[in-house]
């Protein structure tokens, strides 16, 4: 008979207890998987990540000449080119940027919208952002701008895989307004990246855009990078095979290969502002 | 006979025991960093607290996520770098409260990036009908919960944190 109050006691006790942890539970809020990538480029590409609401960005990218061109270059490092642009969270969902790089003396303007998250309690959930550019190559006589347009399409597909690992996969087409005879208009490539996280500020980065109908023979590039992330400052250090900046050139018009050695090295910096 | 009537009466003690239960979703804690460069500042809304009367038991649970700062930056740096919240999400206090004469104590252990120390809080406890209000204010040290400051942000970043609790708690009645 006592062993019966016992036993009524202490269940009403236990159920008590749990029943003040399912009430502070957050079990059922969506959780969003938040630091895929450090800052807004792998190493050439885009990445899934959008600037925030009212923040500008400021992206200052600097490539040296090929390793290859001895040592009365210094190995390169006597020719630079530079991209400015500047990236602006219209919201927390689209992002415009413009930019422009000094090879091929080309204007980029771009427009970045997320579509999907990804969330820690939906395993096969990813992020995915759609982005658009629009290049315009300066000419001095610039008479027929239509000529000088290309456009680029690209879907961003992000996850991340743990705690260290993130990748992504890039379709993207170029689209030109004008092309030599027996080339086509429209370019497809797809490209391929992953971050490896060293620590909580410095990750390895690698990207690698595969094209497909390859009719100019252009050489794709391969790159390496690591990102070191210092207060609002992203630093990021590469290797790549490729001089050019911006889709277009880098992925369909290039002959540098790193077989022959053509190996540039160059950094980015990204410094972020707050505006709001 | 006798049995059975003993029965049903410690069914339905059991049941008042848990009469006394008080909650809310919307609690208020807000943290505090001053630091010679820069003066931190962030507020969740959302904290859920449970107060068990009869046991005087209370419970806290927060996600860090819903720390709103006033610079998203700041908060992307919070959320990634310092308190790693896409590993520990959640942060919590579970323990018991006494009065001691005016002043309430909460004493138990409290959960901030994945550790867990037992702490002291003192605070005060107004009961008017069926609500609660609780206030209460205690420091913390960033490296008793393993939250790492580069010595390049020294100067930014307080090495003690001020928090400050504030609830509202309605009873819940079964």
């Amino acid at each position: 008979m006592n062993r019966i109050i016992i036993f009524f006691f202490f269940f009403t006790l236990n159920a008590n207890s749990q029943e003040m942890y399912d009430l502070l539970s957050f079990e059922d809020e969506p959780k969003q998987v938040k630091s895929i990538f450090k800052t807004t480029k792998i190493v050439n590409g885009h990445s899934a990540k959008l600037v925030n609401n009212g923040d500008l960005l400021l992206l200052i990218q600097h490539r040296f000449g090929p390793l290859n061109s001895g040592s009365y270059n210094f190995y390169g490092l006597d020719n630079a080119q530079v991209r400015i642009g500047l990236e602006y969270g219209l919201s927390d969902k689209i992002n415009i940027s413009l930019g422009r790089s000094s090879f091929l003396k080309t204007i980029d303007i771009t427009a970045k919208a997320s579509i999907l998250n990804q969330f820690h309690n939906k395993k096969s959930s990813f992020k995915l952002n759609y982005l658009i550019s629009i290049f315009l190559k300066q000419e001095i006589n610039m008479i027929d701008i239509s000529e000088q347009l290309s456009y680029l399409h690209q879907l961003l597909l992000a996850k991340k895989v743990n705690d260290k690992l993130s990748f992504q996969l890039t379709p993207t087409l170029v689209h030109y307004n004008y092309v030599n005879d027996g080339q086509k208009n429209d370019k497809l490539a797809i490209g391929t990246a992953f971050r490896y996280k060293i620590n909580n500020r410095v990750s390895f980065n690698s990207e690698y855009f595969f094209q497909f109908h390859n009719t100019n023979e252009s050489i794709s590039p391969l790159s390496f990078g690591f990102d070191i992330e210092t207060g609002g400052h992203v630093f990021q250090l590469h290797i790549t095979n490729v001089p050019a900046m911006f889709e277009k050139a880098f992925i369909f018009e290039n002959y540098e290969s790193w077989a022959d050695g053509d190996i540039y090295f160059g950094f980015n910096i990204s410094r972020y502002f707050t505006l709001k | 006979m006798k049995k059975v009537f003993v029965i049903i009466n410690l069914f339905f003690f059991s049941c008042n025991l848990s009469a006394q239960k008080f909650f809310t979703e919307n609690a208020k804690i807000t943290f505090f960093s001053e630091a010679p460069l820069e003066d931190i500042a962030a507020i969740n809304n959302r904290v859920k607290v449970v107060f068990d009367e009869s046991k005087n038991e209370i419970g806290f649970q927060l996600m860090i996520k819903d720390f709103i700062f006033k610079k998203p930056l700041m908060q992307e740096h919070f959320n990634e770098n310092y308190l790693e919240s896409d590993k520990y999400p959640l942060s919590r206090f579970i323990g018991k409260l006494s009065k001691n004469k005016q002043d309430y104590v909460a004493e138990g252990k409290i959960l901030i990036h994945g550790i867990q120390k037992k702490i002291k809080v003192k605070g005060n406890l107004v009961k008017d009908k069926s609500k609660i209000i609780l206030r209460a204010e205690f420091d913390i040290m960033l490296e008793d919960f393993d939250v790492k400051i580069p010595k390049i942000v020294m100067y930014n970043i307080a090495e003690e944190i001020n928090i400050k609790v504030y609830a509202e708690l309605n009873s819940l009645n079964e």
